[in-house]
């Protein structure tokens, strides 16, 4: 059901099939809430959520916002599509590390001792035994074998200082100086920055390390401090503290371009470094590091390599990074320009370092963070909890300033993570050889010179290139784009190794390390050959920062620090920080148990800090939180000042400035005020779609992004003219009333009120009919009597019971007294006429069993075979004997048959009348009835009786002309087909009814016809029963005409009958009748006798035979049972 | 010469005929096979000649009167031969339909005018006892053909069916009856078939003879 509209959707449905709003909470973080947040205000703009003081341990990853953990990883995602060639952020997380990037003479699989084995305490004694592992290191040409071919080369072609070229054998003239070396006085290292000598004497230096007399007083401190655990600070820190109010008021505009040191420098040594001064060189010193960085090139590579495994054999710990590396939003396009500008801006005027203000800055400027480039904040995730130390918040400027170069955020993220690990306090002591076997790791080193050249392409030469941030910078410091155009590198980098080795330093040799294994501090490094005395002043300032208090050993705090030790440590001191001059050191040296970091804000604090980062837009000229960098006093205190005017935001956090009619987002926490995302909007729209350009009249410009105000502020009239905006937009606007989008839009609210409304989905179901049968379960007491009362159900009332005082309750004793009888089932119910019919079919199937026919055998098969023959033999004789010998036959009959006579009678009436004879038989049956044919044909002719023949056979045709012979003068109809319809249709010729022309087809004669229809008489020979009937009932029936017949022996019984009827007129039933005809009519021509007499004997032996066989039948089986009853 | 022939040819095919007596034999089945296609041979020589041409000798001599005489029955004739066609065999039901409908029906009428109505009324006994005894013949000869028993005895009690005794009298007095005509029709065909065997034997005895003589 969509919340908005009410309409169903289906299951599976997340957006509204009909309004298109989400049915489905969208649990997921918008990528660009930073973009909604509403302005904050108050003094905390930039106090970031951290931890309830208390609280130990690293941020629980549940415990961040969804939208952060959510960039996170997007992020970490987008970095590994976009770019390749730039390591992953995981490869410089120290955890993830693996020893795959490593160089196989770090790896050092034939040695199962680590290489560097993580010393609690480092000492003299730890650091010799680094160096003499240093030994096996390979050579740089080794180390670098695997590098690209170009590096190498270029490497080795460039014009190196002495001291570079030397630098490749390191490991023999880096050996950590003796615990009783003294190191340089800072004050020394200071004044020699300024040398020309200074990377000569840095060649020197390595070598000298080796003698005690040489060797710094850090060192011999730190035996002293680890035997004590004091954590002292070197000597040459203790100096510096001394110098430090005075050294850092450097003006770094000044700058002594003729001997490669700014005046701070050079004052330095004087002691007029001061702490306020120092923290706004830090933008300076950015920015040096950046040029620098852009013009080192392939010098710096191999320099930071160097350093680089220098670093890696002395384990010396890194500078402590700053947080500011995650601090400050990551560049972004175009966008970023302006905002570092005025960022680097505000940052020149004041930066307080502290830790609170650090830390706030760091989270407060998570919502700013571009949308597409937020993989930084994976690392600010790790580090927020181990970076804490407001004093490393220079070389993290550096490093943020760095990725400005380059545009692709992974590099902020390789950066970060590489910074991370080497900060001292983030560095545990446990973990420290891991940490420096892995960061160590030169992945820095692995970037090719394209690489660099791409790292620092961004970073203009020239001044119309340069971002507003640099160009302000540039003015500053007097052109320093173009003069570190000019340079060589290679003085740059001699001018600061001067410097080094005059310090004698083992804390530049930190920063080497810090540089060797952050590429991009490679780069800060090579910013020292420039005359910009930044860069000192960064290096100097955390030094001096922590000398300015009790001077602790750093360095014996290094073990806490990864722990977040110094988070605690840090924000307990940060009350004890009234102002930046005042800015005590850290107490890095805290015990183990002690060493609790605590987080600053709760999470219900987020709210408050993204106010606070709104907060710092308002700002005039400067952001407040940086406001509170510099004054960490005005963090609680100062309330945020309104969202600052678009021309001091750049543009993209311009962009980012929440609608004023924003509707607050219901997610808690940081995100109470943020607008609900409007990412959906963008799905379907293709990817590179999303984040383009947009046209300029949606562009917001100067203004705060409100659709709103931009469509007042272009009116009616400029929509309608501007031929940009889509006709869909134009269309409302046809009345010419400007389109606002506001309320009092009538085109809208007509529009709205037009649509059609929203119908709920029982409505719109039908309603179904209730049937009668339910309708009469429906309980009396529901229906409504006429009168609108409902019915009280009828029947007694109850009395007792849980019924009481219902009515109509059936009573439970009805129902179960009655008794039930069951029928039982008679599904095969055997009736007893069925009975009967089984018993009969049984017995009839019983009879015919026993009745079965016997098959005779083959014996009895030849002996009926032999008696067949024997038989037709007896009749052959007794035919033959009769027809030639023996006389049976009476000489002449007295009686005459009946039908004889009637037959006789019939013809004779039919004297000198036509004749119809029908010759139906066949030639086989010619023997019996041709006498009678003959016989007859013959009493006609003797009568003068026109004969006219017709046949129902075609074989008779032959018989017929046997018959008439010559003798006799017929009409032969010959063959008349058709049976029964063929003597129908002659039955009508016979009666004269129709014209009779055609018969069966065939013309009849007029004569023919003639003859037919005054027949008197019909004679049918035949002896087929089927011919007499089809004769007597078609021809019979219709004609008056007497129809005598000739028949076989055989027919006659069947003739009896109709002649019994009068049907017939007499009729000739065999041979024995045709004798007496012959006899009757006293015709001698015909010889019948013989016939007769065969026949008469045939009979004879026939008869003779059956009783033969009906006694020998009977003998035989009278005998066979006699038989069977004697062996029964 | 041609009446020798004929007359050896028919000793021949008549001794064959005569051959089954001592069962079935190849010489049997040959001679009857011959009968069979001499006689079907025969008949259709017999029906082109007499019904056939016949019709075309009238439709040369009047076309017009032919055309019109034996178109319908000219087309059924030709459905006849559609028969063979498997998709158009039905076509020729027409044909046969009407020849066995309106034999049917002649048939029909014949039977009922000519020998049921006939016989039924016109019959006339000699004496009044001869037609009991006809009757009662009759009735014995119909009860012949009831081969179930009309009335039970004992079959609810599982005994057997069993005719009552007034129905086997009558049936054994049709089934003697039945005996009786069917004996006196064997005796009848018997006759027949000695006068049609010594009608040939004294044919070829005569033939026989005359060659000899």
């Amino acid at each position: 059901m969509c919340p908005n509209c009410s309409t169903a959707n289906t299951r599976d449905r997340i957006f509204c099939d009909n309004c298109g709003s989400r049915l489905v909470p969208d649990e997921k973080p918008k990528p660009d809430e930073p973009e909604v947040q509403e302005p904050a205000t108050g003094s905390g703009a930039f106090t970031l959520p951290t931890r309830k003081p208390g609280e130990t341990g690293e941020l629980d990853p549940s415990k961040l916002p969804d939208w952060l953990s959510r960039q996170m990883s997007e992020k970490a995602q987008q970095a590994e599509e976009d770019d390749e060639d730039i390591p992953n952020i995981e490869e410089f997380q120290s955890d993830k590390r693996q020893t795959d990037d490593l160089p196989d003479w770090l790896i050092h699989d034939s040695d199962p001792e680590p290489i560097i084995n993580a010393p609690t305490t480092i000492s003299t004694e730890f650091f010799l035994d680094l160096v003499d592992k240093a030994d096996d290191l390979p050579d740089l040409d080794e180390l670098m074998l695997d590098q690209d071919d170009d590096l190498m080369q270029g490497a080795k072609d460039a014009n190196l200082p002495d001291w570079l070229s030397e630098a490749n054998n390191i490991p023999d003239n880096t050996r950590p100086p003796a615990a009783n070396q003294s190191l340089p006085e800072p004050d020394e290292i200071f004044s020699d920055i300024g040398d020309d000598s200074l990377f000569a004497g840095l060649d020197s230096e390595f070598p000298a390390e080796e003698d005690d007399e040489d060797e710094p007083d850090w060192l011999s401190e730190e035996v002293a401090s680890d035997a004590q655990d004091d954590g002292g600070m070197t000597e040459w820190l203790s100096d510096l503290e001394e110098t430090t109010a005075e050294s850092l008021t450097h003006d770094v505009n000044e700058v002594d371009e003729g001997t490669g040191l700014t005046e701070w420098l050079a004052d330095l040594d004087s002691g007029e470094l001061s702490t306020e001064a120092a923290e706004p060189e830090i933008d300076l010193f950015n920015m040096d590091g950046l040029e620098e960085t852009a013009v080192a090139d392939e010098d710096a590579d191999d320099w930071l390599t160097d350093l680089s495994a220098d670093e890696t054999e002395t384990a010396v710990p890194a500078e402590p990074p700053t947080i500011y590396t995650e601090s400050f939003p990551e560049p972004d396009e175009g966008d970023s320009e302006n905002w570092w500008g005025d960022f680097t801006d505000d940052e020149d005027e004041e930066i307080a370092p502290t830790a609170e203000s650090t830390e706030s800055a760091v989270l407060d400027t998570i919502p700013e963070s571009d949308e597409d480039e937020d993989s930084w904040w994976d690392d600010f995730a790790d580090e927020n909890e181990e970076i804490t130390i407001p004093s490393t918040a220079d070389t993290g400027s550096v490093l943020d300033e760095i990725p400005e170069s380059d545009e692709d955020d992974g590099w902020w993220d390789d950066l970060a993570e590489t910074v991370e690990p080497e900060s001292p306090s983030a560095v545990d002591h446990d973990e420290d050889a891991e940490d420096t076997e892995d960061t160590a790791v030169p992945e820095w080193e692995t970037v090719t010179d394209e690489q660099f050249d791409t790292l620092f392409a961004g970073t203009p030469a020239e001044e119309t290139d340069l971002p507003d941030w640099l160009s302000a910078a540039s003015e500053e410091s007097g052109s320093l784009v173009g003069d570190q155009a000019d340079e060589p590198s290679a003085e740059s980098l001699r001018n600061t190794q001067h410097l080094i080795q005059n310090a004698e330093t083992d804390w530049l040799a930190d920063l080497e390390g810090v540089a060797s294994e952050t590429p991009e501090l490679s780069g800060v490094f090579l910013g020292l050959d420039d005359e910009d005395d930044s860069f000192i002043d960064n290096l100097a300032a955390p030094f001096i920062e922590d000398e300015s208090e009790s001077e602790p050993d750093w360095f014996s705090d290094l073990p806490s620090v990864d722990t977040g030790q110094l988070l605690r440590e840090a924000e307990a001191d940060l009350e004890n920080l009234p102002t930046p001059s005042e800015e005590p050191a850290l107490e890095l040296h805290q015990p183990e148990e002690e060493a609790i970091s605590e987080p600053f804000l709760e999470d219900d604090n987020w709210d408050v800090a993204d106010e606070d980062f709104f907060a710092m837009e308002e700002g005039d000229n400067l952001p407040e939180w940086i406001n509170q960098l510099g004054d960490p006093s005005s963090i609680t205190d100062s309330s945020p000042p309104p969202l600052s005017s678009d021309e001091e935001l750049p543009d993209w956090i311009a962009s980012m400035r929440p609608e004023d009619n924003a509707v607050p987002s219901e997610m808690g926490g940081s995100l109470s005020g943020v607008e609900p995302d409007f990412s959906d909007s963008l799905e379907g729209l293709p990817f590179d779609l999303a984040g383009g350009d947009l046209p300029d009249w949606l562009t917001p410009g100067e203004g705060s992004g409100d659709i709103a105000q931009v469509a007042s502020e272009l009116g009616g009239a400029a929509i309608d003219q501007n031929p940009e905006i889509p006709d869909w937009l134009k269309a409302d606007n046809d009345e010419g009333e400007p389109f606002t989008g506001g309320e009092g839009d009538d085109n809208w609210v007509s529009m709205l009120d037009n649509l059609p409304g929203v119908i709920p989905p029982a409505a719109a179901l039908a309603k179904a009919d209730i049937p009668a049968w339910v309708e009469e379960l429906k309980p009396a007491e529901l229906d409504d009597d006429k009168t609108g009362k409902r019915r009280l159900p009828e029947g007694p009332e109850e009395k007792e019971g849980p019924l009481a005082g219902l009515r109509g309750v059936v009573a439970v004793e009805t129902a179960t007294i009655q008794p039930h009888t069951i029928e039982p089932v008679r599904q095969f119910l055997v009736t007893p006429e069925q009975k009967e019919q089984v018993a009969l079919l049984q017995q009839i199937l019983h009879e015919e069993t026993g009745s079965g026919t016997v098959i005779a055998g083959k014996a009895d098969a030849h002996v009926s075979a032999a008696l067949r023959i024997v038989l037709s033999i007896l009749l052959i004789g007794a035919v033959v004997l009769g027809l030639r010998t023996v006389s049976l036959a009476k000489a002449s009959f007295s009686e005459v048959p009946a039908p004889v006579a009637a037959v006789n009678t019939a013809v004779t009436n039919a004297a000198n009348m036509p004749v119809l004879v029908a010759f139906d038989y066949p030639p086989a049956m010619s023997g019996e009835l041709s006498p009678q044919a003959e016989t007859l044909l013959q009493q006609l002719a003797a009568q003068n009786s026109a004969v006219v023949i017709v046949s129902q056979y075609p074989s008779a045709t032959g018989i017929i002309a046997d018959a008439l012979g010559s003798e006799y003068e017929a009409d032969n109809l010959g063959y008349l087909p058709g049976n029964a319809i063929g003597l129908r249709q002659l039955s009508d010729c016979l009666t004269g009814q129709s014209a009779c022309n055609t018969l069966v087809g065939k013309s009849v004669p007029d004569d023919t016809r003639q003859k037919l229809k005054n027949v008197g008489l019909i004679v049918v020979l035949t002896g087929n029963k089927e011919s007499l009937t089809n004769w007597i009932e078609q021809v019979g029936t219709k004609s008056d005409v007497a129809i005598s017949a000739g028949v076989t022996t055989a027919l006659a019984p069947s003739a009896s009958p109709y002649y019994a009827t009068s049907q017939l007129s007499g009729y000739l039933g065999g041979l024995l009748d045709t004798a007496v005809y012959q006899d009757l009519i006293d015709d001698k021509t015909q010889n019948v006798s013989q016939l007769l007499n065969a026949q008469l004997l045939g009979q004879i032996l026939v008869a003779t035979i059956l009783l033969v066989g009906l006694i020998i039948y009977g003998i035989s089986g009278s005998l066979s049972k006699r038989g069977k009853s004697k062996r029964s | 010469m041609n009446e020798s022939v004929g007359f050896i040819v028919g000793v021949v095919l008549t001794l064959l005929i005569y051959s089954y007596l001592i069962g079935d034999n190849p010489l049997y089945r040959i001679a009857v096979h011959m009968l069979v296609g001499v006689s079907a041979g025969y008949a259709a020589v017999v029906v082109i000649q007499r019904v056939l041409m016949p019709v075309i000798a009238d439709a040369q001599a009047d076309p017009q009167l032919s055309a019109i005489n034996w178109l319908i029955p000219l087309i059924f004739f030709l459905l006849l031969f559609l028969r063979r066609l498997p998709k158009l065999g039905w076509i020729s039901n027409l044909t046969l339909a009407l020849l066995v409908g309106v034999g049917t029906a002649v048939a029909l009428v014949g039977a009922l005018t000519g020998t049921l109505i006939p016989q039924a009324v016109n019959f006339t006994a000699p004496t009044a006892n001869f037609g009991i005894i006809i009757a009662l013949l009759t009735i014995c000869t119909l009860v012949a053909f009831q081969f179930t028993p009309i009335l039970q005895r004992n079959a609810a009690a599982g005994g057997t069916w069993e005719k009552p005794r007034w129905q086997r009298l009558l049936t054994q007095a049709g089934q003697l009856v039945l005996t009786i005509t069917f004996g006196a029709l064997f005796a009848t065909l018997l006759s027949t078939s000695l006068v049609l065997l010594a009608d040939r034997i004294n044919f070829y005895l005569t033939q026989f003879l005359q060659l000899l003589s």
